[in-house]
C-alpha cells in the first residue's frame, strides 16, 4: 500500500471515529432533554447544564477509550494514550465551565457549595475534587514523583475514576432536574452500570487482542483534534438548539 | 515496606477517614443548624387557584400553628431538611403545571424566589 493510500485511509478511519465520538457524546444529552420533555429555562442556565452532562458523557468515554489499544480506529497505541489524556482534559473543561456559569447566572449558588449544602451538590463538588486530582496526579513527572510503580497508579486512578462517575450520579439523580422520570433513570442506571461492568470486565480479562491495519502511520497527532472536535462542535450544536427552545 | 506495615498504613488510612468523615457530618449539621434563612418572595394571590390545605398542611393534620417557618425552622426534628423539603414542594408543584403546557412559577432559577 503506498503512502498516500495509507494516508487516506487514515483520515477515513478519523472521520469515521469522529461521527461515532459525537453520537457518543451528544446521547445522553438526547436522552435527558426528551423521555419526557424538560421545559426550557433560559439560556445561561440550560445551556452550563448541557456542559455538565457533556463532561459526563466525556468521563463515561474514558472507560472506554482508557488509554490501551483497540481494534478501532486502527491506530497505533500511542493515539489511544493521548486521546485518554485529551479527553479528560476536556471533560475537566466542560465541567469547570458548568460550575463557573451557573455560579455566573445564579449567585445564590454559592450557599450550595458549602458545607450546609444538600448532600448532592456536595457530590457534585468532590466528583469535580476528584477529576482535578484525577488530571494532576496523571501528568507524567508528577505520576512518577508520586507513584513510581505503574500499575498502582492504574489502580487507584481506575478506583478515583469510578468514584468520579458515581459521585456525578449521585449529584444527578439528587438534584432530579433533568433525570425527572423513571424511565430515564433506568435506561442512565443500565447504561452507566453496564459500561463500568465493560470496563471492569475487560481489566480482569486482561489485554486486549487487537488487530491492526496495514501500514498505518503513527497517528497520535489525530488524537487532539479528534478529542476537542467533538467538544467544540457538541457545544455550538448545544447552543443553536437552546437558542431555538429558549421561552421568548 | 513489609506486607505487615502497608496493611498497618491502610488501615490507619481508613480509621483517619472514618473520623474526619464523622467529624464533617457533625459539623455539617451545625452548619445546616446556623445558616440564615434566605429572603422568600411568595404571592399570596399568584397561588389563589392551589387549595389552602395543599400547603397550610396543619389545618387538616393539627401539626402546629402560625406561619410555616415556626416548625419547618424551629423543630429541631424537620429545620435540617427545610431547604430539600421547600425546593421539592413548591418547585415541583410549578413544574408539573409547567409540564401541562400552563403558566407556573419559577422551577430553577434561584433569584426569582429568593430575592
Amino acid at each position: 500500500m503506498s503512502k498516500r493510500q495509507t494516508e487516506t485511509n487514515g483520515r477515513r478511519y478519523a472521520l469515521r471515529f469522529f461521527a461515532g465520538l459525537c453520537a457518543a457524546l451528544s446521547l445522553p444529552l438526547v436522552l435527558v432533554v426528551q423521555l419526557p420533555r424538560v421545559p426550557a429555562i433560559s439560556l445561561v442556565w440550560d445551556w452550563a447544564n448541557a456542559l455538565g452532562y457533556l463532561g459526563l458523557a466525556c468521563c463515561l468515554l474514558l472507560f472506554i477509550y482508557a488509554g490501551r489499544p483497540r481494534v478501532f480506529p486502527p491506530y497505533s497505541g500511542r493515539f489511544f494514550a493521548n486521546l485518554h489524556r485529551s479527553l479528560g482534559y476536556v471533560a475537566l473543561l466542560l465541567v469547570a465551565a458548568h460550575v463557573g456559569l451557573l455560579l455566573y447566572d445564579q449567585p445564590l449558588l454559592l450557599q450550595h457549595l458549602k458545607l450546609s449544602a444538600p448532600l448532592y451538590m456536595l457530590a457534585g463538588l468532590a466528583a469535580l475534587v476528584l477529576l482535578l486530582v484525577l488530571c494532576i496526579s496523571s501528568i507524567t513527572a508528577l505520576r512518577k514523583r508520586i507513584w513510581p510503580d505503574y500499575h498502582r497508579f492504574k489502580m487507584i486512578h481506575a478506583a478515583l475514576a469510578i468514584g468520579c462517575v458515581a459521585l456525578s450520579g449521585w449529584h444527578i439523580i439528587g438534584s432530579s432536574f433533568y433525570l425527572n422520570s423513571s424511565l430515564k433513570l433506568g435506561v442512565a442506571s443500565i447504561s452507566v452500570s453496564g459500561l463500568l461492568g465493560y470496563y471492569l470486565y475487560s481489566r480482569l480479562r486482561g489485554a486486549d487482542r487487537v488487530r491492526r491495519g496495514p501500514g498505518l502511520r503513527d497517528s497520535a497527532a489525530y488524537s487532539r483534534s479528534l478529542s476537542y472536535g467533538p467538544a467544540l462542535l457538541l457545544v455550538i450544536i448545544v447552543l443553536a438548539l437552546l437558542l431555538l427552545s429558549t421561552p421568548k | 515496606m513489609t506486607r505487615f506495615s502497608r496493611y498497618l498504613f491502610a488501615l490507619a488510612a481508613l480509621l483517619l477517614m472514618l473520623a474526619v468523615a464523622y467529624a464533617a457530618a457533625d459539623w455539617r449539621w451545625q452548619a445546616i443548624e446556623q445558616r440564615p434563612q434566605l429572603p422568600v418572595a411568595f404571592e399570596h394571590l399568584d397561588h389563589s387557584g392551589v387549595a389552602c390545605a395543599d400547603c397550610h398542611h396543619n389545618f387538616i393534620d393539627d401539626s402546629g400553628g402560625g406561619a410555616c417557618y415556626n416548625c419547618h425552622k424551629m423543630s429541631p426534628e424537620i429545620r435540617a431538611r427545610i431547604e430539600p423539603m421547600f425546593h421539592d414542594f413548591c418547585r415541583g408543584c410549578h413544574l408539573t403545571t409547567r409540564m401541562d403546557d400552563q403558566e407556573s412559577g419559577p422551577i430553577r432559577e434561584c433569584s426569582l424566589c429568593h430575592h
